[in-house]
């Protein structure tokens, strides 16, 4: 133990003292807003207002904007994204993925992983395109020791946003099938499940995280992937929350599912292009059951898609 | 070993004396990014690479008479884009000796692969590459019979999947297929039009691995569909004709 680390914990430590003197040890809440998008694919700008599906809605500029707004409002943020953020329009085939990671660094993105259209540009296009992201990617099923990407991914992350320690990972889909060979190489998938549980457990029980999520580019539908979100939130437990991608599913809100112990995860997806702005925010107290944590309200909001 | 101590101390005390607070309630609100949010100061970051974007993909090379969308089964934009797909690679079959019999060659693309809509009005060469943005080629493979079973098979699995040139019947109690106009179902090798990408396996296209025969045109699935855009410059609506058939 060096004196680093010691003051590390002592300062810690002093900060719980004030915050538990200050509250008795009674009712005491906190709050994470959790802020998320999917499948941007390169939509930088608005769709055309002629557009036959989507006039004029999504574009980065506005949602910085929203993000903006959001940050003002809320002391604790987290800004993720569940991958497939390059291929779909014209930026992306001039600037290979440049524009997106710029823009998504300037809103401040923690963190994002891998879905299957990151990589179209095969490793290299990936890694030509990573010096302008300024957050990491999380990649937790995905080798890429024998890659050029390796040791340019992390496996999972804990982020500390007030007493809260919220442990992010992310799993991709298989891309055998899905991706060509070509571009993916000597990268290795292993079982998002079993990893998923792994890294989950490690985050629950070496490192005492009180949320967990999940980014995750498997998808919503077993005609997809039978390996999809809801079969992922069956077969784990303590993972909180699971942000998807993949399906371009549109939720008005967080589907609950039960884990394999019995208890609530949630899934959340927010359709394509950064149509939607995913958000949910948790509340921490002395009293909450952490096995049945309740719904104050979601979701009445329109739903485009 | 103090700071060992004192570090264990601190964990005593704040570790399991004071347990955490725990996760007890949610609310959630997934909105949409609105036309009427403000645009942001950094629209300024974006505009030098939107100049050079739009110089090069603003270019007008069409018009489209109807908005033309991609859905399960049989849909105006997927039988678009496989007419189109068909009607230059059968002209390269027919050119390079591969088969000229009009009764034995189709295309077939997924909807997967059509990313956007085309919507009524002026047609873009960048409405081209948001439609296409894959640097797909177009190759043409000569599959035997039983494959095509197994296409038929996979056809009811994914709810349809955009074709020209064929007819695939896919209700439970009657499956089955017709190339071109004549009802000949029992040749040897059917030649499949469509693109490296499913060639090879994607979208679960496992009856186009391995074909008996293969070729490879080298030309770009999107420049196919910016060619023929170019040439006919008028884009009609594209009915569903009961290419997926379920009787």
């Amino acid at each position: 133990m060096n004196r680093r680390k010691f003051i590390y914990h002592l300062a810690g430590g002093t900060a719980g003292l004030i915050a538990l003197s200050s509250f008795g040890g009674g009712k005491r809440q906190q709050k994470i807003t959790i802020l998320h998008t999917n499948d941007t694919h390169s939509r930088i700008d608005p769709f055309p207002a002629d557009d036959a599906k989507f006039p004029g809605l999504a574009g980065v500029s506005r949602r910085m904007t929203l993000i903006e707004k959001i940050r003002a409002e809320e002391e604790h943020v987290l800004l993720l994204d569940a991958g497939d953020i390059f291929q779909g329009t014209p930026y992306f085939n001039l600037y290979g993925g440049e524009i997106e990671f710029k823009m998504m660094t300037a809103m401040q993105y923690d963190a994002a992983t891998m879905g299957n259209h990151d990589f179209d540009g095969g490793l290299e296009g990936f890694a030509k395109a990573l010096p302008f992201a300024g957050f990491p990617f999380l990649c937790s099923n995905y080798r890429f020791e024998n890659t050029l990407l390796d040791g340019k991914t992390t496996h999972h992350m804990i982020f500390y946003k007030g007493d809260l320690k919220i442990g992010v990972f992310g799993v991709g889909v298989e891309l055998s099938g899905l991706v060509p060979e070509k571009l993916y190489g000597d990268t290795v998938y292993l079982d998002p499940i079993k990893v998923a549980q792994t890294v989950a457990d490690e985050l629950k029980y070496e490192h005492g995280c009180d949320l967990i999520i999940c980014l995750s580019h498997l998808g919503h539908k077993p005609k997809l992937n039978k390996m999809c979100d809801p079969v992922l939130a069956a077969e784990t437990e303590n993972i909180n929350l699971i942000i998807g991608g993949h399906s371009h599913t549109f939720m008005e809100k967080p589907e609950e599912h039960k884990n394999k112990a019995g208890k609530k995860v949630l899934i959340n997806q927010v359709g394509w292009a950064g149509l939607m702005l995913g958000r949910i925010d948790f509340y921490f107290d002395k009293e909450g059951n952490p096995n049945e944590w309740a719904c104050y309200g979601s979701g009445k909001n329109e739903v485009v898609g | 070993m103090k700071f060992r101590w004192g570090t264990g101390l601190v964990f005593l005390i704040f570790g399991s004396g004071c347990s955490n607070p725990n996760l007890s309630s949610y609310t959630a609100f997934n909105q949409p990014v609105k036309s009427t949010l403000a645009d942001h100061a950094i629209d300024s970051v974006i505009q030098p690479y939107r100049e050079k974007m739009m110089a090069e993909m603003a270019e007008v090379i069409g018009y489209a008479d109807s908005s033309l969308l991609a859905y399960t089964p049989e849909s105006p934009l997927g039988n678009f884009a496989a007419d189109v797909v068909f009607e230059t690679g059968f002209q390269y079959a027919a050119e390079n000796g591969i088969c000229s019999d009009s009764n034995a060659v189709f295309s077939l693309l997924n909807f997967g692969g059509l990313r956007t809509s085309v919507n009524k009005g002026s047609i873009t060469l960048g409405d081209i590459y948001e439609l296409m943005p894959f640097d797909n080629v177009l190759v043409i493979v000569g599959i035997t019979r039983d494959k095509m079973d197994s296409l038929v098979t996979y056809l009811v699995t994914m709810k349809g999947q955009p074709v020209s040139n064929a007819q695939f019947t896919l209700s439970p109690s009657q499956q089955g297929f017709q190339v071109g106009p004549q009802n000949v179902s029992d040749r040897e090798v059917y030649y499949v039009i469509t693109s490296d990408y499913l060639a090879g396996g994607g979208d679960k296209m496992n009856f186009l691995k391995d074909p008996v025969q293969f070729w490879n045109t080298g030309i770009l699935i999107r420049d196919v569909l910016i060619a023929y855009v170019k040439k006919e410059k008028v884009i009609p609506y594209y009915p569903a004709e009961g290419r997926m058939y379920f009787p």
